[in-house]
């Protein structure tokens, strides 16, 4: 169950596409799976079967509430979860079970906010793969440490001022705000059939690996992580020019399968992996892969 | 949007893009030389801008000004090809040279 070896023979690597600086190979499934099937936060959101409050008194750990009669929630690494009393993002992937609430850990994402509703509004963005990375290195997981968290403030700040962008709370939102129109071209991807992943690279770095259970899932957050993709592509091509390669990760692909487990947090069915090449986690549910990440080791090649 | 593999070039590297379009390092396979692809972006229908800065630079010819080689339809895409010149851009040159107020005020 917990081995990601028997996914070789399912899933794949197709052809890259490139949009401006950014490398996106395909990752598909040879088996389309369809037996769970999803809500997303915003979803729940929108139509009022999930709720998201702020308990106010530790800012590591916010309340979700999965009001749905049959469908579980998911909630992805990295998801961002605007309102309450400061702007978080979710530490781990996760699902929720149908008429069922969780506290759930996140880090913040709004260094000088502590004010506001209990209620959280809206999730709109992913937190970019460099924030992700940083997130899946904090073995204290999932109480978070005080380090961990002011290494990720630490990143949102220095991010923003890469990007010349500016936000009077520190908040990571507003860098995806204010670069809404150097944003909007990614949007252009168009998912090829049984899509179910991406592996997203610049002309620097790999950025990440994304793996969902299925198509459906994917089409879901495809959107949101093509710009937090974008976020650290616009950084490195700020940074100078380099050059697309395709077998390198290529290989970083095909060593995913070979990750030896590391950790375990049965609370949040989390599995911690590593390789010689990077390192990453995944979410299992009733035996099947629900959402994996990986993260090369080095942070620029 | 495009794949590696362009036709006959193969993408190197992204060298910068503007409201129309991306420009690209490629490799020219056929005559094995590299060269710059501006690709007209996919969400643009009206190409009347970008035609009329391919007739632009079709009509001049000087040392300064980087050759035209030819204009494409890849795969759907309206492709620009020209002569790839090494170098940083202007944006890049102002924001690493540009005089403070202090440098200006002593001259």
């Amino acid at each position: 169950m917990n081995s990601l070896s028997p996914l070789k023979e399912q899933i794949s690597l197709k052809e890259p596409i490139i949009i401006s600086n950014l490398m996106l190979f395909p990752v598909v499934s040879k088996t389309p799976l369809k037996e769970l099937e999803f809500n997303t936060l915003k979803q729940g959101m929108a139509d009022g079967s999930v709720s998201v409050s702020d308990p106010g008194n530790n800012y590591r750990w916010i309340r979700v509430e999965n009001s749905h009669q049959d469908k579980d929630l998911f909630i992805i690494d990295g998801e961002g979860i605007y309102g309450g009393k400061q702007n978080r993002i979710a530490a781990s992937s996760l699902v929720i079970e149908p008429n069922k609430s969780k506290s759930i850990p996140v880090f913040c994402s709004e260094k000088g906010r502590w004010s506001g509703s209990s209620r959280f509004s809206s999730s709109d963005t992913i937190a970019y793969p460099t924030i992700r990375k940083i997130n899946t290195k904090n073995k204290a997981f999932p109480t978070g440490t005080r380090s961990s968290q002011r290494t990720i403030w630490g990143e949102i700040s220095r991010k923003s001022r890469t990007l010349k962008t500016y936000s009077p709370t520190g908040s990571m939102q507003s860098i995806y705000e204010e670069k809404q129109d150097e944003l909007e071209k990614f949007i252009e991807y168009e998912p090829i059939e049984n899509q179910i992943g991406f592996l997203a690279a610049t002309q620097k770095r790999l950025l990440c690996v994304d793996i969902f259970y299925n198509m459906d899932l994917f089409l879901k957050f495809y959107e949101k992580l093509l710009l937090s993709y974008a976020i650290d592509g616009l950084e490195d091509f700020e940074s100078g020019v380099g050059s697309f390669h395709s077998k390198m990760w290529q290989t970083f692909f095909n060593a995913i399968f070979t990750a030896t487990l590391i950790k375990h947090v049965k609370t949040y069915n989390e599995f911690r992996y590593k390789m010689k090449q990077g390192f990453g986690k995944a979410l299992f549910i009733k035996k099947q892969l629900i959402h994996a990440s990986f993260f090369h080791n080095n942070p620029e090649i | 949007m495009i794949t590696q593999e362009l036709g006959k070039f193969k993408i190197i590297g992204y060298l910068g893009g503007g409201r129309f379009g991306d420009v690209y390092l490629a490799h020219d396979t056929l005559i094995d030389s590299d060269v710059a692809l501006k690709v007209a972006r996919s969400h643009i229908t009206n190409h009347s801008s970008f035609l009329h800065e391919i007739k632009i630079l079709f009509s001049l010819d000087h040392p300064n000004i980087l050759r035209y080689f030819s204009a494409e339809s890849i795969e759907g895409k309206l492709v620009l090809v020209t002569e790839y010149i090494t170098g940083h851009t202007l944006r890049n040159f102002i924001e690493r040279n540009c005089p403070t107020n202090a440098k200006l005020q002593k001259t």
